[in-house]
């Protein structure tokens, strides 16, 4: 039986333990294999089903098998019959597995669960409602009819079913009764015991719930009368249930119920040895009430007929005889606990009180005192009363103890008595006999008999014989030949003798016939005998075979449960199997199941369209079909891949048409978990793939734009702090031109603030909008620790509550450098033409203030403007950036390329371009003067420029030295130009020194080159 | 008037003798010319001076430090540039700025108004 906490539906398994005869409860995976195990012991101890089989040491093992019983279990199985018992025994056997009579011993003595399970296997339960129907038929019409008679509402109707199981039997009678009930006036109440030894049964017979087949066994009628149907069971009412008294209760050991009108013990006594029969039947009788009724099973007598009146032999219906038990005692406990554990002290019957005589039965006394002697007999010609006297009439004769009333009763009377009683019985009339002569201690007494049959329907059989002693009524004959009349006549005296002869001889011959008689009835007797004890036989073989029937019973009710769960199960699957024909069919895909051969087994309509199959092509090989897939052959390798490795494979394969179907094969297996072949499943998916392939194209399409573009493209998360604002981001996704354009590497899944420390709260803020409000923006802002400027777009993306920004940029930190250059550069210029413009305003103020000859203030200024415009132009050639001191040189000293007067050379040493300005002008002042007065003055002069540069990258030191010219005279007035010359350098950190050789001026110069001091000052001009 | 001590701080020599010469012409006595802020710096310590006219730029370096001087000191000052007021550092803050090209009349002006001023109220001029 599955085990109902496993199964979906625990109704059934449940309803079919309570009923007390499911042997084991099992998960239901591990029914099977207990099944096959089960049938392999079955065959081992089937040669022991056959009783003539069993061999000696068995039923000596017995004794043992049944004491462990009654100590495990107080149940006393030892006058139950042997041969039931030892099929039992070999159910056991062959559920525990075991094929050894003397190895069950022992699991039966080291597992008290076993002997518990033997003990309940012992009591068989079968029974049904309204079981054998005739039997309760005559319950219904006569027997209950009769038992409510003369019966009122103060009274009580007593009933005891005995061996109830699984009560089904009480009901039905508590039924009948209820409904006999509901048709009197006045009924009795209605008392009903059910008793039984099964402790389990009773439990089930408490709970009163019975499976759904009941409904063969009871009408329709009653169905709805006297059950209440609940989930497929019927539950028997309360007000049924409550008349229902259940006790575990052992027929053999316990206090039987008392004043019971009905007893119904039905398929019992057959189990119990015929001894306990008998002493069962005399409880039953002490039980019942006068005009009580016994029920017995099909296969049971009554054999005390004395007690129990036969009212149908055939439904084994019996009615109480009122007479006393043959001995007036209470009935034998045959097995009770007390007898069982020896020790106790012997039961102390309490005598029965004297109690005051009524007036029936001091009648009764002296009626059997003053009356007659007489005895009763019962049928059978057992002699079952006698009245105080009635003992002068009776010898008993050497042999064994008999009741007997033919043997025990004087001879003189026997054949007479016999022939008086057979007359009695069969006309049911009264009988008088003539008077007898009776021998008494040598006197001759006249014995008249008579013989009164009993009246009662009841007590049919029982006769009651009366000796009447009358003296004074002359024997009608005389015995041993003494003339009982004198004859006068010799011839009347001869002819008497003659008579007389022939009488003795008559009485001579008599005896002989007697004697005949009586040895042929010897015989007869013994042969009585024989017939009875060969009829004995035969109802032990009856009730042997009721027994086996019992057991077959039992064993086809196991059967048609296991059928109609079979039936059930059957039903289940072909429900299952419409229902997965109706979904394959539904889901239209197309499945194929191959077995370890590749062979088709089965198939889905729908596969028919991948391959050419019909439903005849089953069990073909799947190479023998042609079908429609671009290859076949892979196919078949991968079916076989899988049967070998047991890995599922899934593949997308390509029919000819251009249908795509996405392939699985799976390994088949079958419950027992082995591999019975392949499934494959093919689901169509050629739009899908379609629909794959476009996106493909596309995607790779934009994937290719997206990773070739200059913008970067990131995806990024906005992180939001507990007060819902933005404080942070994440890179989901970037393109190759986010490296580029960020210098961020691996940045995928990191947060800005991890990668970019110090990175401006303007970026979280505006994220965090575009990711609340999903309104695009396009923007420009500095990402200062980057370094770099971006120029942005960003829209949010996904769903709004995912904060995810789709951001396009470019890095535009170059353009804008540029831009700022450039407009350094125009701030720049203002400020150089400003500061040009002061210049020339000076120059202009200074050469006026030296040159009031406005011819020569024209001259000279106009010389210095050119000096400064020369320098300017030369330094806008070098962009404004540096100048050479070689070019400023050129530019201010020599008229033309070449000048032979003329010598200048140095290494290159470049200048910014305010130190090359104030070069130039002191370069022009000191060539004017050169020309107008010093050594250029005149052709043989020379001039000679040196410089150079004696710490590299630090200053420029020139040397200008005339020769040749005119003799020297200093200046009296330091003009303008002596102190521009000597000054003007001092303002961009250099310095100038002149003084007059013989020969001609000298003049030394410092000045620091570019890029010496300058550099860190530049630098800092570029950050804006 | 004539006793107020100038300190023109120049890095182009031409414009700063040009500064010079008209203060001169202009009455004043005693003015001196310095072209580098190191020079600046050192004729600051080693003598008084009444006011004090600075180029904003002194060959490429702020005059800032110069004006942090002057303001410690309490000294008025005049800054010349050719950039405008808003390229000037913080701390020069309202004080009078000629830009340049300059008219040496504006010039002398602002000169003698920050001189003409008591000594006393010297270190907040007010310039109308």
């Amino acid at each position: 039986m599955q085990d109902p906490n496993e199964a979906e539906f625990d109704g059934m398994p449940q309803s079919a333990i309570t009923t007390g005869v499911v042997d084991r409860v099992l998960p239901i995976e591990e029914i099977a294999s207990t099944l096959v195990r089960l049938a392999e012991a079955g065959r081992a101890v089937s040669h022991v089903e056959k009783p003539a089989e069993y061999s000696q040491p068995e039923r000596l093992l017995l004794p043992k098998v049944l004491a462990i019983l009654r100590a495990r279990t107080e149940r006393d199985f030892s006058r139950y019959k042997v041969a039931t018992i030892l099929r039992r025994i070999a159910r056991r056997m062959q559920l525990a597995y075991i094929d050894d009579f003397a190895h069950y011993l022992d699991v039966l003595r080291d597992q008290p669960d076993e002997a518990r399970a033997l003990a309940d296997d012992l009591l068989i339960n079968v029974t049904s409602f309204f079981r054998d129907p005739e039997v309760f038929h005559k319950l219904e019409t006569e027997i209950i009819p009769k038992l409510f008679d003369g019966k009122s509402g103060s009274d009580s109707l007593r009933v005891w079913s005995v061996g109830c199981a699984t009560g089904e039997e009480a009901y039905s009678i508590a039924m009948l009764l209820m409904e006999e009930a509901a048709r009197r006036a006045d009924p009795p109440r209605l008392q009903i015991f059910a008793s039984d030894l099964h402790k389990r049964s009773l439990d089930g017979a408490r709970e009163g719930l019975y499976p759904g087949d009941i409904e063969t066994d009871v009408s329709a009628e009653r169905l709805q009368r006297f059950f209440h149907k609940e989930s497929g069971s019927y539950r028997i009412l309360k007000e049924v249930r409550d008349l229902v008294v259940f006790a575990p209760h052992n027929l053999l050991g316990d206090p039987p119920f008392s004043r019971l009108h009905l007893i119904t013990c039905r398929n019992l006594l057959i189990y119990l040895d015929r001894s306990v029969q008998r002493d069962v039947i005399d409880l039953f009788h002490y039980a019942l009430c006068p005009d009580g009724y016994l029920l017995l099973g099909s296969a049971e007598t009554v054999d005390a007929a004395e007690l129990f009146r036969t009212d149908n032999k055939k439904l084994c219906i019996y009615e109480k005889r009122n007479v006393p038990a043959p001995e007036p005692r209470l009935p034998v406990f045959p097995l009770t606990r007390l007898r069982v554990h020896g020790d106790a002290p012997a039961r102390v019957r309490s005598e029965p009180l004297p109690a005051a005589i009524p007036y029936s039965s001091l009648h009764q006394n002296l009626l059997e005192r003053y009356a007659p002697p007489s005895i009763l007999v019962g049928p059978e010609d057992k002699l079952v009363h006698l009245s105080d006297h009635a003992g002068r009439y009776l010898v008993h004769p050497g042999g064994e103890l008999t009741s007997s009333v033919m043997r025990l009763v004087r001879e003189e009377l026997r054949i007479e008595l016999q022939a008086l009683l057979q007359t009695a019985r069969d006309r049911r009339e009264a009988v008088d006999s003539t008077p007898i002569s009776v021998r008494f201690n040598g006197h001759s007494v006249p014995v008249t008999m008579h013989v009164r049959p009993a009246q009662d329907m009841q007590q049919d059989g029982f006769v009651l014989v009366i000796f009447d002693e009358n003296p004074s009524a002359a024997p009608q004959n005389t015995t041993n030949g003494r003339p009982a009349i004198s004859l006068g006549s010799g011839e009347a005296s001869q002819r008497v003798t003659e008579l007389e002869e022939e009488v003795s001889l008559a009485r001579q011959r008599l005896q002989i016939i007697i004697e005949e008689y009586e040895t042929s009835q010897e015989e007869m007797k013994a042969a009585n005998e024989e017939m009875q004890s060969t009829n004995e036989e035969l109802r032990s073989t009856m009730e042997e075979l009721e027994t086996s029937k019992e057991e077959l019973q039992s064993i086809n009710e196991e059967l048609q449960t296991v059928n109609q769960e079979n039936r059930h199960k059957v039903d289940e699957l072909s429900q299952l199997s419409s229902d997965l024909q109706n979904l394959l069919a539904a889901t239209d895909i197309a499945t194929l199941f191959l077995d370890r051969d590749l062979r088709i087994m089965r198939f889905t309509p729908r596969l028919s369209q991948i391959f050419n199959v019909r439903v005849t092509d089953r069990g073909r090989p799947i190479s023998d079909l042609t079908h429609r897939l671009n290859n076949q052959q892979e196919l078949q390798k991968d079916a076989q891949a899988v049967l070998d490795r047991l890995i599922p494979i899934e593949k997308e394969i390509c029919d000819e048409a251009g249908r795509w179907y996405l392939t699985r094969i799976l390994p088949y297996r079958s419950t027992e978990d082995r591999i019975e072949g392949v499934v494959v499943t093919f689901i169509e998916i050629t739009a899908r793939k379609e629909a794959e392939q476009a996106v493909q194209i596309s995607e790779s399409k934009y994937r290719a734009i997206f990773e070739a573009v200059d913008e970067g493209f990131c995806i990024i998360e906005v992180l939001f702090n507990d007060q819902r604002k933005p404080y942070d981001y994440r890179f989901l996704e970037m393109n190759p031109a986010f490296v580029k354009q960020t210098g961020l590497i691996d940045a995928q899944g990191k947060t800005v603030r991890t990668m970019v420390p110090g990175h401006e709260t303007f970026w979280y803020e505006t994220y965090g909008e575009i990711a609340r409000t999903g309104e695009p923006k396009r923007f420009e802002h500095r990402a200062e620790a980057l370094g770099r400027w971006f120029d942005v777009y960003a829209f949010r993306t996904g769903m709004p509550e995912e904060h995810r920004v789709a951001v396009v940029f470019k890095d535009v930190r170059e353009a804008k450098q540029a831009e700022e250059r450039q407009l350094l550069l125009m701030a720049e210029l203002n400020h150089r033409v400003k500061n040009t413009l002061a210049t020339v305003q000076s120059i202009a103020n200074q050469t006026l203030s030296s040159t009031p000859d406005p011819e020569a203030f024209a001259q000279n200024f106009q010389e210095r403007l050119h000096a400064l415009s020369r320098a300017h132009n030369m330094l806008t050639r070098r962009s404004w950036e540096s100048a050479d001191v070689s070019e400023i040189v050129h530019d201010q000293v020599y008229v033309q390329d070449k000048e032979e007067s003329i010598d200048s050379s140095g290494p290159f040493a470049p200048l910014s371009p305010q130190a090359a300005v104030a070069l130039s002008l002191v370069l022009h002042e000191l060539t004017t003067n050169a020309r107008k007065y010093g050594s250029l003055s005149i052709k043989e002069g020379r001039l000679r420029i040196k410089w150079s540069v004696p710490e590299v990258g630090k200053m420029l030191h020139l040397e200008w030295t005339e020769t040749g010219g005119p003799p020297v005279q200093a200046p009296e007035r330091r003009g303008f130009g002596t102190m521009l010359i000597e000054r003007s350098l001092h303002g961009v950190g250099g310095s100038a020194e002149t003084w007059f050789e013989p020969n001609g001026l000298v003049c030394h110069i410092n000045l620091p080159l570019a890029f010496a001091e300058m550099e860190p000052s530049k630098q800092r001009s570029v950050a804006p | 008037m004539k006793n107020c001590s100038v300190l023109i701080v120049e890095d182009e020599l031409l414009i700063g003798m040009d500064l010079v010469s008209t203060l001169q012409r202009a009455g004043f006595h005693h003015v001196e010319h310095a072209a580098t802020e190191q020079e600046a710096l050192v004729m600051l310590q080693q003598k008084s001076w009444d006011l004090v006219v600075a180029d904003a730029n002194l060959n490429g370096k702020s005059v800032e430090q110069v004006v942090t001087t002057l303001r410690e000191r309490g000294l008025p000052f005049v800054i010349v540039t050719g950039y405008g007021r808003e390229s000037l550092p913080e701390i020069v803050g309202d004080a009078p700025v000629l830009n340049k090209p300059y008219s040496h009349l504006q010039f002398v002006r602002i000169v003698q108004e920050l001189c003409s001023a008591t000594p006393e109220n010297l270190s907040s001029p007010e310039i109308s």
